[in-house]
């Protein structure tokens, strides 16, 4: 056994912790030292002292109504919205960890959700493969000039039309190009 | 006493409320010493004792037996007498006023005094500043610290019983037990002058830690 004078023999032994052969070798060596003696004492006392003390302001409690004030707010919280008990039950939880579950599960749905466009965006800026312009007019349109269009859709519906382009800042544009037009003034410019 | 409050248990979870009010009759001042213990507030105490039956009542699908239920509702109130006390004490870092704080406990422990009417002034005196030093002794220990303490000393809770209540190891339990005596033994030095001081080895925050690491369970 450890030694019986130490500080955790004697806690252990006051507890009750101690028991049989162990027991009765601690109570051998407290009826020889009177230090570890008075120790025990001393443990005895504070333990008294506190116990009077809660004890005492449990007497003095007043608990009439006590149990009709539980039931009455059992049957009161019993009306509590869905989300009232929801939140009530997470606060309560047990394990610590599921209170934040659902903040960590919203977190991750937002982080995978923007992942793509955070992606795409930090793409755009390092790219340095300039798109090769297809038309003169397109040179106000190449890249540098902080112009460039990616057309989404187009949609031919005879001299009309209509093109979808979407800037780098995310613009929508709706062209209504009349192409007929637009190929006479082409070939004009281009005689001149 | 462990097969009744099973049985209780069964009827309350039928809808039984007597079942009910007969094991918060033999609980209830149980929970309030633990919860007054922890906060030293007769009003605050009784809400958290109501509190506990409250949810106690309201999880009673939860309790299982795999525990005793005395343990089970001591888990509860002492769950909401630290979410109390932390409250309390965010609350008191943005409103805080020294003199309203010591007219509060004064009238805690005025209150408490008060049925001593046939006390002779002197001792009623002694007491009070007893009950003072108490306070000021367990408010010196952290929650940790103090809970195991109260359910030791005041509930008389066994070391594998306080382990089960507050999910921590045995050897946790008897580490800070140590610490708290030894602390609380500092603080009422003037009320167990003349002792034996515990002894003299010398053990220390970390020492207390590292044992701690060593005999915690796994966090779930």
């Amino acid at each position: 056994m450890k030694d019986p004078c130490s500080q955790q023999t004697i806690e252990r032994y006051l507890d009750g912790e101690l028991v049989g052969g162990a027991r009765t070798e601690v109570e051998r060596h407290l009826r020889q030292c009177s230090r570890c003696a008075g120790a025990l004492y001393a443990l005895q006392r504070q333990a008294a002292l506190i116990r009077e003390q809660l004890d005492s302001a449990a007497e003095q409690a007043d608990f009439s109504g006590f149990d009709e004030a539980v039931f009455s707010k059992l049957a009161a919280s019993s009306k509590a919205s869905f989300w009232e008990r929801l939140r009530e039950r997470w606060q309560g939880s047990m394990i610590p960890v599921l209170r934040w579950a659902p903040a960590a599960a919203v977190l991750l749905i937002v982080v995978i959700w923007t992942a793509p466009m955070l992606i795409d965006l930090n793409k755009n800026r390092n790219s340095t493969v300039p798109p090769k312009p297809i038309h003169p007019q397109t040179a106000a349109l190449s890249p540098g000039t902080g112009n460039e269009v990616v057309i989404k859709s187009m949609k031919y519906s005879g001299q009309r039309s209509m093109i979808f382009t979407v800037s780098p800042r995310n613009t929508t544009v709706i062209w209504l190009v009349d192409f007929d037009k637009a190929s006479r003034a082409i070939t004009k410019e281009e005689r001149q | 006493m462990g097969s009744e409050d099973l049985q209780l248990v069964q009827r309350a979870k039928q809808g039984d409320h007597e079942a009910f009010g007969t094991l918060m009759n033999t609980y209830r001042k149980k929970v309030y010493s633990l919860a007054y213990g922890m906060v030293h507030d007769p009003e605050s105490a009784m809400d958290i004792c109501q509190e506990t039956f409250i949810k106690a009542f309201r999880h009673l699908e939860n309790f299982q037996g795999n525990s005793s239920f005395y343990t089970w509702i001591y888990r509860i109130a002492t769950n909401l007498s630290i979410d109390h006390l932390r409250k309390r004490k965010r609350r008191e870092a943005l409103h805080y006023d020294d003199q309203l704080m010591h007219e509060d406990s004064e009238a805690a422990e005025a209150a408490l005094t008060s049925h001593m009417t046939d006390v002779h002034p002197q001792q009623a005196l002694d007491r009070k500043e007893l009950q003072e030093k108490l306070n000021r002794a367990m408010d010196s220990l952290s929650e940790k610290h103090r809970i195991v303490l109260i359910l030791r000393e005041v509930e008389g809770l066994t070391y594998e019983e306080i382990a089960a209540t507050l999910n921590i190891h045995a050897g946790t339990v008897m580490s800070r037990l140590h610490h708290a005596r030894k602390n609380m033994q500092k603080e009422l030095q003037g009320y167990l002058s003349g002792l034996p001081a515990l002894a003299a080895q010398p053990e220390d925050e970390d020492e207390e830690a590292e044992s701690e690491k060593a005999t915690d369970l796994p966090r779930p």
